[in-house]
């Protein structure tokens, strides 16, 4: 057996004190797994944490913050750790925490309809639970190894249900938030009002969302209740395909306002053409044959009103000269696994299984939000980006036929239609100094680009850490401000929401 | 390539469509024990990232992270498939590396090594004892093209899965051989911890003697020395020789044959421990399954199988050099066995069978049984 011996300095001893010697580690072999992410050295500074612990409950994680308070030692929180902007990556060393033992799924309350678990609980250990009991989860495009509470306060990426039930976020119902100074929030009725989560809003002022979007900024959260939906009796999923985006829009609003689709998505190019093919050269013959832009729904329900919503659908499709393309079509099973909250984008579980021509690449993308009209500008504005730059659709760049690119662009529609979140893509490898070079020149461009057409860009783009735009107004230092409040010796994740 | 890993976390996971209870989702046995990320695939993909970029030594704690993995492949199963990465591939160079550099293995792993040497076993048992439990010299059967391939484990410890698969072989009229004294350890345990050039020695050894004798196939009850034998090419090893594992062979020999009935095993719940090197590593996971349907056994799946299924905890020279964690390894499995309610835990492997008995053996009033394939089915055939 190896004998370990770490240098043991004061607040190794005090964090020690905290979760036992075996769940802390100063030693390099320890910290530099938790030192970068897809983005980085390419797009943001790889730093390697001081320590790392580990904690196994939400006490362990007060105690935790206020060394780190006492010491001044900035804090970044990672569980999962499977973002592609550095968002969990350490800016300048300190105490990396990594909830991974925090995995408890606490309650599956079957009569609010809600889940309430820790952070290391993943996507697909909630999802498995749940389908036992006929309920599922809204869940994001990425793989569904990953955190669902990170996840829903990371903002949540787009999926199946989302226009019903909303972004990751809009299904918080209650959190447990460690502070930086070591208290704990509580929201709505899960506070001393009631002590269960049941509805996340007040009493007062509504901070319900106060984590989200906000990567550790505001303190650590450790435990998140999310509100449930049942499994429906029928599922459909159907494609329209559509020559351009002006005539899919009109086609669009009215499944949305008429509450025809559970699911909504749009897309351009061939964005789920590599789910389906498995060498780079299907993806190629894919593309050619694919139609430029497609509605993707899912119609959910019980079996009489899916039948009401495919009428309806087909007659809408017919009246903008949409073409219904095909029922079931390979990444017909995307949706259908998205339905068990097993994913539905990319990374998705069928796509992993299945797709091997794009796993090489990595996508990178400018996220934004608009109503559902800006999409056709918003989509031009990415592709005269696309299309002024002198690589990208160069076939002989990097002098590699398999190194083409694709784009895409992805909307996801929510509520009755009337707002959006647009997912711009463009895939290339990270690593390659072309390729970075590329992503870097078009990541500002595109970002003005955006600002130009009024359309937001609330967040991490190519080049991420380099904190939101200056075009909210006072947005950003109402925010700064309240962060000051909050956590005024800066300790909670510095760098990476606020330059 | 170990600069591609988007921390997609397949490596600690059982296939998420796969999973049928929250509670046995993971699939990554040093991960599950020490947490840290460096004990995931994903974290060892950093680790030789920081031995490449010389940020990091091969220091205590970078041994024990290279050597407390089982290499039962779960990290690589899908991680191959989502980004053409090789997590157990990059962590077995970074033993040989070690072993290279003069820091590893590990000395538990360095003893087996010398007694591979002496002995051409891990055990440090007498060579000429390797068969000596076998009543009859089946070693002098010279012109069978068919040749059993014992192995270290079954011939020093779980002899009885040996003496039972020579008795199914007979039984069942098999003109097969075995190799007696010219068998050596197949290379297994040195390959795993990084010490090729002895494990190549001894693995080419075994080939020249069988090509020698002109055999034309080798049945393994060891999956270990089977994936050994199968992935010589990967060290330039070249044989014509085809291997299989006993209950491959076995499946199609005892389609037509009527098995007796086995009045010990009815009514009770008998489940399947898949080996990490037969299944995982090499594809097999129905030809023991089938075996115990033919003997009318009906197997309850643990909830992590086939592809998912977790390590027993003794693979990758872990069971030598950490025993402590081997057997926690194997009582996780055991929980899982627990949770189906089985009492039987069929296997194909000697060392699985070796480990899962030794953690029940730790268990206070446990009635779990285990056996390997052969043991259950020598009783069955007439």
């Amino acid at each position: 057996m190896i004998e370990m011996h770490q240098e043991k300095d004061l607040i190794y001893e005090e964090l020690a004190n905290v979760v036992g010697e075996e769940w802390v580690s100063n030693e390099p072999e320890i910290c530099i797994a938790y030192s970068k992410d897809i983005s980085t050295p390419s797009f943001t500074p790889s730093r390697s944490p001081f320590y790392v612990v580990l904690p196994s409950s939400t006490e362990e994680v007060q105690k935790i913050v206020i060394i780190a308070r006492r010491y001044k030692l900035p804090i970044t929180v990672q569980t999962t750790g499977g973002n592609v902007v550095g968002i969990c990556v350490p800016t300048m060393g300190g105490i990396l925490i990594d909830l991974t033992r925090m995995d408890r799924i606490i309650e599956i309350d079957e009569e609010h309809l809600t889940a309430t678990v820790q952070p290391g609980v993943t996507f697909a250990r909630l999802s498995t639970e749940l389908q036992k009991r006929g309920m599922w989860v809204p869940c994001m495009g990425g793989p569904s190894t990953l955190s669902i509470l990170s996840n829903y306060v990371s903002f949540g990426i787009h999926k199946q249900g989302v226009r019903t039930g909303g972004r990751g976020y809009r299904n918080i119902v209650g959190y447990e938030l460690v502070l930086p100074n070591g208290e704990i929030l509580r929201i709505g009725s899960g506070s001393d009002l009631r002590k269960e989560n049941i509805w996340p809003h007040g009493p007062g002022p509504d901070l319900s969302t106060l984590p989200v979007y906000c990567f550790g900024s505001f303190g650590v959260v450790t435990s998140l209740t999310v509100k449930c939906w049942p499994l429906e009796e029928e599922l459909k999923c159907f494609w329209i395909s559509f020559r351009s985006i002006d005539d899919l829009i009109p086609a669009l609003q009215e499944i949305a306002r008429y509450d025809l689709a559970k699911g909504l998505v749009f897309y351009g190019s061939g964005s789920y053409v590599p789910y389906a093919t498995d060498t780079a050269e299907a993806t190629d013959r894919m593309l050619r044959a694919h139609p430029p832009f497609v509605i993707v729904m899912s119609l959910e329900g019980t079996k009489r009103r899916v039948e009401y919503c495919e009428k309806a659908v087909r007659r809408i499709a017919k009246k903008y000269g949409g073409r219904i393309i095909a029922d079931k079509i390979p990444p017909y099973q995307i949706w259908v696994d998205s339905h068990k909250a097993m994913t539905a984008g990319f990374f998705s579980d069928f796509c992993n299984r299945n797709w091997r021509a794009g796993g090489r690449g990595q996508s990178f993308y400018l996220p934004g939000i608009g109503g559902i009209d800006q999409a056709p500008d918003s989509f031009r504005a990415y592709y005269s980006v696309l299309e002024e730059d002198p690589d990208y659709f160069d076939p002989e760049f990097m002098g590699q036929p398999n190194a083409r690119f694709w784009f895409s662009f992805l909307s996801s529609i929510a509520d009755a239609g009337h707002w959006s979140t647009f997912e711009h893509d463009v895939y290339a490898h990270p690593y390659h100094p072309d390729h970075v070079a590329m992503v870097r020149r078009m990541s500002p461009k595109f970002a003005k680009r955006l600002a130009k057409e009024g359309i937001a860009a609330p967040g991490l783009s190519f080049t991420p850490r380099t904190g939101v735009p200056n075009i909210y107004g006072n947005y950003m230092e109402v925010s700064k401000k309240l962060k000051e409040l909050l956590d005024p010796d800066g300790i909670m994740s510095p760098g990476i929401l606020f330059p | 390539m170990i600069y591609r890993c988007s921390k997609c976390r397949y490596c600690r996971s059982v296939f998420p469509s796969d999973i049928e209870e929250a509670e046995f989702a993971t699939i990554c046995p040093p991960g599950d024990r020490w947490k840290f990320d460096s004990y995931y695939g994903a974290g060892r993909l950093e680790l030789a990232r920081g031995l490449i970029e010389g940020k990091i030594d091969f220091s205590e704690r970078a041994l024990h992270i290279i050597y407390t993995c089982t290499t039962c492949g779960a990290c690589e199963e899908w991680c191959e498939v989502v980004k053409e990465l090789y997590p157990l591939k990059v962590n077995e160079e970074m033993r040989i590396r070690a072993v290279e550099l003069g820091v590893g293995p590990l000395p538990q792993h360095k003893e087996f090594a010398k007694s591979v040497e002496k002995n051409h076993n891990q055990y440090k048992e007498p060579h000429n004892e390797r068969i000596s439990f076998l009543k009859e010299k089946l070693n002098e059967n010279k012109n069978a093209e068919i040749a059993y391939f014992i192995g270290c484990t079954s011939s020093y410890r779980e002899k009885q899965i040996a003496s039972n698969t020579v008795e199914i072989l007979q039984k069942l009229g098999i003109d097969f051989r075995i190799l007696g004294g010219e068998e050596w350890c197949c290379g297994s345990p040195l390959y795993r911890t990084g010490q090729v050039d002895l494990a190549n020695n001894t693995l080419k050894h075994n080939l020249e003697v069988l090509e020698g004798l002109n055999v034309k196939k080798i049945i393994f009850t060891c999956p270990g020395c089977y994936k050994t034998f199968k992935e010589a090419h990967r060290y330039g090893i070249k044989s014509d020789i085809e291997f299989m594992h006993a209950t491959e062979f076995l499946v199609d020999q005892l389609k037509d044959e009527k098995l007796k009935e086995l009045e010990e095993f009815k009514g009770k719940v008998v489940t399947y421990h898949d080996p990490c090197h037969l299944g995982r590593s090499i594809g097999v996971y129905e030809p023991p399954r089938e075996i115990l349907n033919y003997m009318g056994l009906e197997i309850i799946e643990m909830p992590r199988n086939r592809k998912n299924a977790y390590c027993c905890g003794a693979g990758g020279g872990v069971k030598a050099a950490f025993p402590d964690y081997a057997l926690w390894v194997a009582n996780e499995r055991l929980r899982e066995v627990d949770y189906v309610g089985a009492e039987i835990v069929a296997t194909a492997c000697p060392f699985c069978v070796r480990n899962l008995r030794d953690a029940v053996r730790t268990k206070d009033n446990s009635t779990i049984e285990v056996f390997d394939v052969m043991e259950i089915l020598n009783k069955a055939v007439k």
